[in-house]
């Protein structure tokens, strides 16, 4: 029985007429006022222009049109993901006061369906972190326990819906931005295949691996929001131009699942509480009629490489795309006295220590003399990688294990050690490696030391590229056998 | 790890940094060129068990879709809105175009130097497409 309605169910109040859209918006941003605050999960409220689009789809119902799927329904967005005059930082000081001159494909999606868009979302600078405690403007705090981080680097999007503030959050993942800082808030992140969903809008980090995707207070959010992103787009050439199977058009049971646990999903760097929670899961699973298999040590041998070949891989792609912001053309300049001084001035004192780091480490990788060694070996074992999650999906639907090796940690915990930080994708980078579709769904809570109260557990569920409706159907059937999931205190509260 | 000699434990000496930092138009301070040295020493130690891989016969995988993407079609889509309004984004547009410092002397050697373009000339606004 589900007690927090779903973003289907507001839109069905709203393109009933039982619900006015305008009152949902003034909802959301007092909720948004209220908790922003401790969180500061947002950059920037979009509060008239959220009321002007509740009013449009309030105009609509009136007029006996239908305003689309996400009728009135308050979304936000990544700071990172354009609208048409909205802030467009990416959590950067080289980009503050940008303002985006076109809207995204994904947005463009959200508003055909009457989404009201009412905020831009807080993100580690350029989405490079998984705490976002890299943002320029300030770390976000976990809803949960406001010491803690959200995880990252969509960690505004998923403190916003943690917090209940809005249903439904768009983030971008490279390397696991959206499912882990969904699993450390206690709500669903939804990572499409690769090619799936048009970055047309987003501020290019990682290119062979950049997605964008929802973060949703329930499963079957994530499953309505990807069947409106999802499809072909002229203006992303990566994305898919065939027919796709719609997530609403999959069986949401667990029966006849063939699941499988690899070994590498559970191994010593996983928490004993995590771990816990992921064995209940799979029980719950078996009593649902899926096919449990736990797979041994071996079958994903060059898993435990993801982490190096994705920093590389990334980094590389990263050094390249950051390129463009040298002070010319948009946000602010370091003059210097010649352009080269200009560059060097504007990126070096505007990029933040960490977005430093990784364009260092990628232009290094690809630099001549080292560029076989680093770069070329790391896209080899990304071969080797993909090939293997191949193999294990010639006789398995999906697999799963956690999405985070541990729950939310402690702001300041990890940010001095650049290493240790970039652990946390230890479990979420095979994935974007490999292009698949994976989600992060909440199965309950554990214990953390130090923590004022249990903090949440995410369960990844990885399915074949192309098979995201299966991905999503199966999370959806896992959170009706479990029931609502666990929400934070103060959920959906103003204060 | 050896900092007094600038060299890592993964051999990233500051001379490797600089001449990195350069290429990637880095403007890194001798504080950060020096803590850069021994983050990404540490860091690449730690990526070191790559290097034992066999790939010997794998061809590298440059992303997720193989060799599967289609192709963007190869035509100009023109800029839907006026040249002004992506001027506007920066604090150093004047007369349509980007104000940046000198890169070539003014001094061409010559007495009959061409003079500046300026937006008496061409306006901008009129061609919204046009490449910068």
């Amino acid at each position: 029985m589900t007690v927090t309605p779903t973003a289907a169910d507001l839109a069905a109040d709203v393109r009933a007429g039982r619900t006015d859209p305008v009152a949902l918006a003034e909802a959301a941003l007092t909720r948004l006022r209220g908790r922003n605050p401790a969180l500061h999960a947002y950059l920037d409220e979009d509060g008239e222009y959220a009321l002007e689009r509740a009013r449009h789809v309030a105009g609509l119902v009136r007029e006996g049109r239908d305003p689309g799927r996400l009728a009135g329904v308050p979304v936000s967005i990544k700071d990172n993901i354009a609208v048409t005059g909205r802030t467009l930082t990416a959590g950067s000081r080289i980009l503050s006061g940008y303002r985006a001159p076109y809207t995204s494909h994904a947005a463009e999606r959200l508003l055909a369906e009457g989404a009201v868009l009412v905020g831009r979302t807080n993100l580690d600078e350029f989405a490079m972190g998984a705490s976002t405690e890299n943002s320029a403007y300030g770390a976000t705090h976990n809803p949960w326990d406001l010491a803690r981080v959200p995880g990252g680097s969509s960690g505004g999007s998923a403190a916003a819906v943690g917090a209940g503030i809005v249903p439904i959050a768009l983030g971008s993942e490279t390397g696991g931005s959206i499912r882990q800082p969904a699993a450390l808030c206690g709500v669903s992140g939804f990572k499409p295949t690769y090619g799936a969903v048009s970055r047309f809008g987003l501020v290019a980090f990682g290119s062979s691996l950049d997605v964008i995707g929802p973060i949703t207070a329930h499963a079957s959010d994530a499953a309505l929001v990807h069947d409106i992103l999802a499809g072909h787009d002229p203006r992303d050439s990566t994305t898919w131009p065939g027919p796709r199977t719609p997530s609403t058009d999959a069986p949401t049971t667990l029966a006849g699942l063939r699941v499988a646990i690899p070994a590498e999903f559970l191994d010593d760097n996983v928490d004993g509480g995590v771990r816990e929670r992921i064995e209940e899961a799979l029980e719950l699973f078996a009593r649902g009629g899926a096919h449990v298999t736990r797979l041994p040590h071996g079958l994903l041998a060059h898993m435990s490489h993801s982490i190096p070949v994705y920093y590389i891989v990334a980094s590389s792609e990263a050094c390249s795309n950051l390129a463009r912001f040298d002070g010319i053309r948009f946000g602010p300049r370091e003059q210097g006295a010649e352009l080269l001084d200009t560059y060097e001035r504007t990126r070096g004192r505007l990029f933040g220590p960490e977005v430093r780091r990784r364009i260092m480490l990628g232009t290094f990788a690809l630099s001549s003399g080292y560029y076989d060694a680093w770069y070329k070996k790391a896209l080899s074992v990304r071969r080797l990688i993909q090939r293997e999650f191949e193999a294990l999906f010639e006789r398995h639907d999906l697999l799963l294990g956690p999405t985070s090796p541990f729950p939310a940690f402690r702001l300041g915990e990890r940010s001095s050690d650049p290493y240790a930080m970039y652990l946390c994708d230890l479990l979420t980078a095979p994935a974007c490696l490999a292009g698949l579709p994976s989600i992060s769904v909440p199965c309950g809570l554990t214990a953390a030391a130090g923590a004022a109260a249990p903090l949440p557990v995410g369960l990844q569920i990885c399915g074949r590229a192309g098979e995201d409706h299966r991905v999503l159907a199966a999370a959806v059937a896992f959170e009706a056998a479990r029931g609502e999931p666990e929400r934070c205190p103060g959920f959906g509260g103003a204060t | 790890m050896n900092t007094r000699s600038g060299q890592s434990d993964h051999g990233i000496d500051t001379a490797t940094v600089r001449r990195v930092a350069h290429l990637a138009r880095l403007g890194l301070d001798e504080a950060e060129i020096q803590r850069t040295a021994e983050q990404l020493g540490t860091i690449l130690g730690h990526f070191h068990a790559l290097q034992a891989v066999d790939t010997t016969g794998v061809e590298p995988l440059v992303h997720a879709l193989g060799d599967s993407g289609v192709p963007a079609a190869d035509v100009i889509v023109p800029f839907p809105q006026p040249r002004s309004s992506l001027l506007a984004l920066t604090a150093h547009g004047r007369e349509g175009f980007y104000v940046v410092p000198a890169v070539l002397d003014t001094d061409f050697g010559v007495d009959d130097a061409p003079a500046p373009a300026t937006s008496s000339a061409h306006s901008p606004d009129e061609d919204p497409g046009a490449d910068e």
